[in-house]
């Protein structure tokens, strides 16, 4: 019920105003009719009237509502065209519920007035009595559903802008409690943050997320299905916000798979894109493995995944997306931006237009800071690349510091070299956002610009935005490109294919494998590193599996299986939740395991 | 009292129509009687001679009020009239005026967005005539009602049909206006299928801001009806009361 008045959004309160006053008038004329011995046939045909006068009212109401709730609709899509086919259909499904709530009435009061003043006493009293305990049920099934018997129950709904936050709660009152909040943007569940604290001592509670800084301060009132409080961040006052209390199960976004019950496999769509499809058995991978491996994926076993995709022989076979992402929407894929800009320095390579990867760093740079460490004449390309600079980055600016634009080069350029370059790998982004300034220099062409021609024309990549963090043209080169799940699949199987997509040559061969190459082990999760790809290894059936890596933090990964000739591709809300790299012992556990 | 009181509680009798109708063919008959008493006396005729003049005049046989029953007891118009007549709850009379201002307010702000009003497009013109025609009737309407207070009989209901009729009139033209705008779409769809996404979802934006519009104004005028309506019965059967009573 609860569900039916959240989809009928704001005409839920005048279409229950009306359901209240019919109920009040088809129980007022059913008193009236088994009370009076006589019966008045004209004050019935009045009441009888009144009712249906009500449920026409009630109708158009609802329709109304329905055009209202499409015109929103609308809106949204003409605002948002990527929105998935699911939340579409979700929301028109959802826009019905007033016109057939309108409806409902309308029926129900076309009979009251049929019974009332048609068809005389004794069908008045045999509809009344049919009608009333269903009245009597749904009030009873309302009443119930309103309000949670415990904090712990349902989620706790407040919107902030365009952001829905669902705060989850389970564990035991008082102070055992923890926690995630569920956050949801235009229907799609976009990330996960742990509520790392909390206590209740009713009616306080106290909500604690250590990823935002942010504590959540209130006061419950269970009966009424409501914590009225705030939000304020490292202490400092926040912003008001009331949580209202709701089965989240109803809320777009929010649950992994639109449909009911386990997942059962389909095979994608082939598109206008390039891509080949295949059926699993086609290229000898076990159904049941990819249905577990989704199902898996839905119960968040792997945290927050947004879409997954299988590759094998260069044939689409996986094609998944949840929580209400979709094909066509570009989603940012954080550091596999830098895996893509080592591709093109490829492309730049093949051209003539950088002479090798061994090629001084400081020739790119034409304007340099005026006091330029000596160390500098020793970096190169390929130092960069396999985060090998050794420049004297603290461990918070390695974590911290990005940027582009000649300012930001020379702000780079003036660091001092505090290991000798080659010797030792740190994961550092400012130094990669360099090759903004190493790519102009050598082509003539922004980033973005380079790409489009060496890169996404002939990826058949249309669908891209690397506007974010953009300088004067230069591209931030370290975690702004925002692809399609389905082109970051086709980078993979690119260069899983030594650089060919559909049998032509799209990045030379030897620089992949130069790229590919081990140049460190970096003491990380994944293991080894090459140029701008990290290398690692997952147990499969057959022992462990090595695989190439473009990693994005918050699970934007591309995962190569070279010697199984196969490519994973997820998108993820795995940021702040810890459970970044989680996908891996799941593919291992359900896919892996079967081949 | 009426000079006609007891001529009116025969026929009073003789009506086998339920309130308000009854109510009104009261009044009209009263009504006619008056105004020929009246003709008679300013042609020179004495007071009683007129009274039975005037009701020489008027057929009051059983098969002219079986035609007069006939008259007022068409479906439409007997639901109309039971359900004006019970009208009376104070908490129903007081819900009808908050989804009036509810309507009002409503309204307001869906006109207030321009946006609306302009994916509304040129159907929005004809629809909004309407709805200011339907403005203009219930404001003189309420007027006479409530403020000028004239209350005579064959006065009472002028201009209430007409408001129901620029009710439904709005919401036919939204259908309208929806059914042409999609056949356009179609023709466009014809000439230019790669555009089909585009056009379709030009036309729905269109056909539902139009549909908004329409219906919104169309029942805040039909409640608005609703409202003089039940005015116009009460009215109605308190002056029959007087002329019945002794």
């Amino acid at each position: 019920m609860l569900r039916i008045i959240g989809y009928a959004g704001p005409w839920a309160f005048p279409l229950a105003t009306l359901t209240a006053v019919l109920a009040v008038l088809i129980v007022r004329a059913f008193v009236r009719t088994v009370t009076s011995r006589k019966g008045d046939p004209a004050q019935m045909a009045g009441l009888g009237s009144a009712i249906l006068f009500w449920g026409f009212v009630s109708a158009a109401l609802g329709f109304l509502g329905q055009c209202d709730a499409l015109y929103r609709l609308m809106g949204v899509v003409v605002t948002a065209p990527a929105l998935s086919p699911e939340v579409m259909a979700e929301g028109f499904g959802g826009s019905f519920v007033p016109t057939l709530w309108g409806a409902g009435l309308l029926l129900v009061s076309g009979l009251a007035w049929l019974a009332f003043s048609r068809i005389g006493r004794t069908g008045a009293r045999v509809l009344a009595m049919l009608a009333l305990p269903l009245i009597v049920i749904m009030g009873c099934g309302n009443a119930t559903s309103q309000a949670p018997t415990d904090i712990t129950q349902g989620v706790w709904v407040g919107s902030g802008g365009a952001d829905q936050f669902l705060f989850d709660l389970r564990g035991s009152v008082p102070d055992s409690l923890f926690g995630v909040v569920h956050v949801l943007h235009a229907g799609k569940k976009s990330s996960e943050l742990p509520i790392t604290r909390a206590s209740y001592n009713a009616p306080d509670i106290e909500m604690f997320i250590q990823s935002t800084n942010a504590t959540y301060k209130g006061r419950v009132e269970l009966d009424k299905g409501r914590i009225r409080g705030g939000l304020s961040f490292g202490g400092q006052p926040g912003s008001q916000m009331e949580l209202r209390w709701s089965d989240p199960s109803g809320l777009p976004g929010y649950r992994a798979l639109a449909g009911a019950g386990p997942y059962t496999y389909r095979e994608p769509t082939a598109g206008d894109d390039g891509w080949q499809v295949a059926s699993p058995e086609d290229v000898g991978l076990d159904r049941g493995a990819l249905e577990a491996l989704v199902n898996a994926v839905a119960q968040n076993e792997a945290g927050l995944i947004q879409s997954l995709l299988v590759v094998r022989d260069g044939k689409l076979v996986m094609d998944e997306y949840f929580h209400g992402y979709g094909t066509a929407d570009v989603h940012p894929i954080a550091s596999v931006t830098k895996s893509v800009s080592g591709l093109l320095v490829g492309a730049a390579l093949d051209r003539g237009l950088i002479s090798g990867l061994d090629t001084p760093l400081l020739q790119f740079f034409p304007m340099k800071p005026s006091v330029v460490d000596p160390g500098w004449e020793k970096e190169t390309l390929h130092h960069l690349m396999s985060m090998s600079m050794g420049l004297d980055w603290t461990r918070e600016e390695m974590d911290g510091v990005h940027g582009t634009g000649e300012d930001f080069f020379l702000r780079v350029l003036s660091r001092k070299v505090a290991n000798s370059p080659g010797t030792r790998w740190d994961y550092v982004s400012a130094n990669v956002d360099l090759l903004a300034g190493v790519l102009y220099n050598a082509t003539g062409k922004h980033a973005d610009v380079f790409a489009k021609e060496v890169l996404f024309i002939p990826l058949g990549i249309q669908a891209y935005d690397w506007e974010y963090g953009k300088v004067d043209g230069y591209d931030l080169m370290d975690g702004s490109l925002q692809l399609r799940p389905r082109d970051m699949a086709k980078i993979g199987t690119m260069v899983a294919d030594g650089g060919r997509w559909n049998g032509k040559q799209v990045i030379g061969e030897a620089w992949i494998d130069e790229f590919t190459k081990l140049h460190f082990q970096t003491g990380e999760p994944l293991g080894g590193y090459g140029d701008l790809w990290w290398l690692g290894e997952l147990p499969s059936s057959g022992g462990m599996e090595p695989m190439i890596v473009a990693n994005g933090w918050g699970s934007q990964l591309i995962v190569i299986f070279p010697r199984l000739d196969m490519v994973v591709v997820t998108t993820g809300g795995n940021e702040s939740n810890g459970r970044h790299l989680d996908i891996g012992p799941v593919l291992a556990r359900y896919l892996l395991s079967t081949m | 009292m009426s000079r006609f009181t007891v001529v009116l509680r025969d026929l009073s009798d003789r009506l086998s129509l339920p309130q308000p109708a009854r109510s009104r063919i009261l009044l009209e008959i009263s009504g006619d009687l008056e105004a020929l008493f009246q003709s008679f006396l300013e042609r020179g005729l004495s007071e009683e001679e007129a009274e039975q003049e005037a009701l020489a005049h008027i057929d009051l046989s059983s098969e002219a009020i079986q035609d007069l029953g006939r008259v007022h007891g068409g479906w439409f118009r007997s639901f109309v009239d039971t359900l004006a007549h019970r009208a009376g709850p104070r908490w129903e009379r007081a819900l009808l005026v908050l989804l009036i201002l509810g309507g009002v307010l409503l309204s307001g702000a869906l006109l207030n967005a321009v946006p609306m009003s302009r994916a509304a497009g040129i159907w929005f013109l004809p629809v909004g005539c309407t709805a200011l025609g339907a403005l203009i009737v219930s404001g003189w309407k309420t007027y006479v009602l409530f403020l000028l207070r004239d209350h005579r009989p064959r006065r009472l209901r002028r201009g209430l049909d007409t408001l129901l009729g620029l009710s439904v009139l709005q919401v036919f033209l939204a259908f309208g206006g929806v059914w042409f705008t999609g056949v356009g779409s179609v023709r466009s769809i014809a000439r230019e299928p790669l555009r089909a996404g585009v056009v379709t979802m030009q036309w729905l934006q269109h056909s539902l801001a139009l549909l908004i519009l329409a219906l919104s104004l169309g029942l805040l005028a039909g409640l608005v009806w609703f409202f003089l309506l039940t005015r116009v019965v009460s009215i109605e059967h308190q002056e029959a009361a007087a002329l019945l009573a002794d």
